[in-house]
């Protein structure tokens, strides 16, 4: 990959009209033993879906993890290079996780459901922030019908959550995620732990999702990358191989690793 | 394939012939555990053994209604009915135990908070392994220093201060008891012993609390507090009154230590200044005055009956609730 004008060290990103709402610049994440992001430089466009893909081990759970810095709790890695949020690093001293997360949601592989209410899980986000009751109930309603949920259950708010399906759970993580309006939503194998049918209902939230945030998708299931992501990143073994059109990566791939990858010789 | 000589017998080509297959109905259970299974019934039985014992010891002579009364009174000259009434005891038992239970529980829930979310693992190993030593000290060493050393200054200093301050709520107003000696001091050295065991539960139930939950509280902007107030204490609620009860069932059975430092009067004391008793104490120090009076001691093994019971409730409401010796899998997610 050296030489190629990706990995050159600049935020790669094909031409946008819009600056980046989250950008890695030279990010390195090492634990004790090794080293499992090597200078990996990305930059994402607001309210589009980016998907990073590549085979299990190469680091996209980690890279991700790192862009709002959930990395830390517990993990012992080290993060060095900087990871900026609307141009600032939210690696900087001074800077509080809490508030970065707020700004950059999470949604992980398996749903997790707190031992709650549906309406008390997607309001778990504006009890912290100590919002109004008229505020809440008014959010929760709006962000269960943005994750595609309200029709469902929207009649039965206070029956627990952990009653709902599989795929009604992912989508009410969602909406947990979204109730404290983040500009980013960091989704992690969303639809890993799903049926087919549920995966589906997930992935079709993401064309409303990206009219109003920047997501950024890990995913080891090539199809949905290409289904539901603008652009797509190729990481392999911690470095971050090609980055590019969605279209473009699968088709005309300019990475020899990247072809043999998105034609399934390995992975 | 190997070319073979002609006329050889063809030797065995591959692995060696499998083993002949086990049919499904032959038993696999080895002999271990036809050995080691009836182990697991001794508990049950040594509890059902003592039990057993006792009601045969004292054949219930003074179970009655008097004896849920909450009189006692025992003529050693035979001149007047004795009345054995164990509900004095109980509630003086609990007098002590109940807000030493409440104290210890505070101080636990603070110790396993700061251990599991927010000390560095150094600290919190060290903080571990003081609270339980504290639990290695004999209880004798526990009252022999509450009776020399604390009791003098708890009469000087920490009963007229405990009084100064707070003398307006009903139980701790006067009058003091100058020799130190009382339900206080009881309540201060059942602390040290109770602490043990509720914080190595509730540290244990905080940290059984799923990862994945802490997680997605912090994913939204929470703080370890408010993922500690809103997720892990609410997922652990059961461990945490488990380890209320396994406290408390502690607190009602401890003799020794209590017994020199309560002073030993029976009665219902006015405040918590003043001398008492407990059920398991006063089992403890008439038992050698019983072994003149047969009346007596049969009162008292019919009193440890019900201790015995009151401990093992206690014991099991614990375990149960903490889900000590269960795995307790609280998840989100029951499939697609």
């Amino acid at each position: 990959m050296n030489g190629s004008p990706i990995a050159s060290g600049a935020p790669a990103s094909p031409p946008s009209p819009e600056p980046p709402v989250v950008a890695t610049e030279h990010l390195v994440v090492r634990s004790r033993e090794r080293v499992i992001l090597n200078d990996v430089s990305l930059a994402f466009p607001d309210r589009d879906v980016t998907a990073i893909i590549g085979p299990s081990g190469c680091g996209k759970t980690t890279f991700i993890r790192t862009l709002n810095r959930m990395t830390e709790i517990g993990s012992g890695l080290m993060v060095r290079g900087r990871v900026l949020y609307r141009g600032q690093d939210i690696y900087a001293r001074g800077v509080n996780p809490v508030i970065v997360r707020q700004r950059i949601g999470m949604v992980f592989q398996r749903p997790v459901v707190f031992p709650m209410s549906i309406f008390e899980n997607v309001a778990f986000g504006l009890r912290i922030n100590r919002v109004d009751e008229a505020t809440v109930e008014r959010t929760v309603e709006s962000c269960l019908r943005r994750a595609g949920l309200w029709t469902e259950i929207g009649d039965d708010l206070d029956r627990s959550g952990l009653t709902l399906s599989g795929g009604q759970q992912q989508r009410l993580c969602i909406a947990r995620a979204l109730a404290v309006e983040p500009r980013v939503l960091l989704m992690d194998e969303p639809t890993a732990s799903l049926d087919p049918v549920a995966a589906q209902k997930v992935e079709s939230l993401l064309f409303e999702l990206r009219q109003n945030y920047a997501v950024i998708i890990v995913t080891h299931n090539l199809q949905q990358a290409a289904r539901v992501a603008t652009r797509t990143a190729f990481l392999y073994e911690g470095r971050m191989i090609e980055f590019d059109e969605t279209k473009r990566l699968f088709e005309s791939p300019r990475e020899k690793l990247t072809e043999n990858y998105v034609t399934g010789r390995f992975g | 394939m190997r070319e073979v000589p002609e006329g050889q017998p063809i030797p065995p080509a591959g692995p060696a012939p499998a083993p002949p297959a086990v049919p499904f109905s032959a038993s696999r259970t080895p002999l271990v555990q036809w050995l080691l299974s009836p182990i697991a019934l001794i508990p049950l039985l040594l509890v059902a053994f003592v039990a057993i014992f006792l009601l045969w010891k004292s054949q219930l002579v003074w179970f009655g209604p008097s004896f849920f009364g909450i009189n006692y009174f025992f003529d050693p000259t035979g001149l007047q009915p004795n009345q054995f009434g164990v509900t004095l005891f109980v509630v003086d038992s609990l007098i002590v135990a109940l807000p030493a239970l409440a104290i210890a529980a505070g101080l636990s829930l603070a110790m396993a908070v700061s251990i599991v979310v927010y000390l560095p693992p150094m600290p919190g190993r060290v903080l571990t392994i003081l609270t339980n030593l504290l639990a290695g000290i004999p209880s004798v060493v526990y009252g022999i220093w509450g009776y020399v050393v604390l009791a003098p200054y708890f009469g000087s200093t920490v009963q007229p201060a405990i009084f100064g301050f707070l003398g307006w709520i009903p139980g701790l107003g006067g009058p003091l008891s100058p020799g130190g000696v009382g339900s206080l001091l009881a309540i201060f050295i059942l602390i040290f012993m109770i602490v043990p065991i509720t914080t190595a539960v509730m540290r244990e139930s905080l940290r059984s609390v799923p990862h994945d939950l802490v997680e997605a509280g912090l994913a939204l902007g929470a703080t370890q507090w408010e993922v500690m107030r809103r997720i892990r204490l609410r997922v652990a609620r059961r461990g945490l009154w488990g380890a209320a009860f396994l406290g408390l069932g502690r607190a009602i059975g401890e003799s020794v230590a209590v017994a020199m430092v309560i002073g030993a009067s029976v009665w219902i004391p006015p405040n918590v200044y003043a001398p008492s008793t407990t059920l398991a104490s006063f089992i403890f120090y008439q038992l050698d005055s019983s072994f003149y009076y047969p009346v007596l001691l049969q009162a008292l093994i019919e009193f440890s009956l019900v201790l015995l019971g009151l401990a093992v409730l206690l014991n099991l409401i614990g375990q149960r609730a903490s889900g000590l010796g269960t795995t307790v899998v609280v998840t989100g997610g029951n499939g697609p």
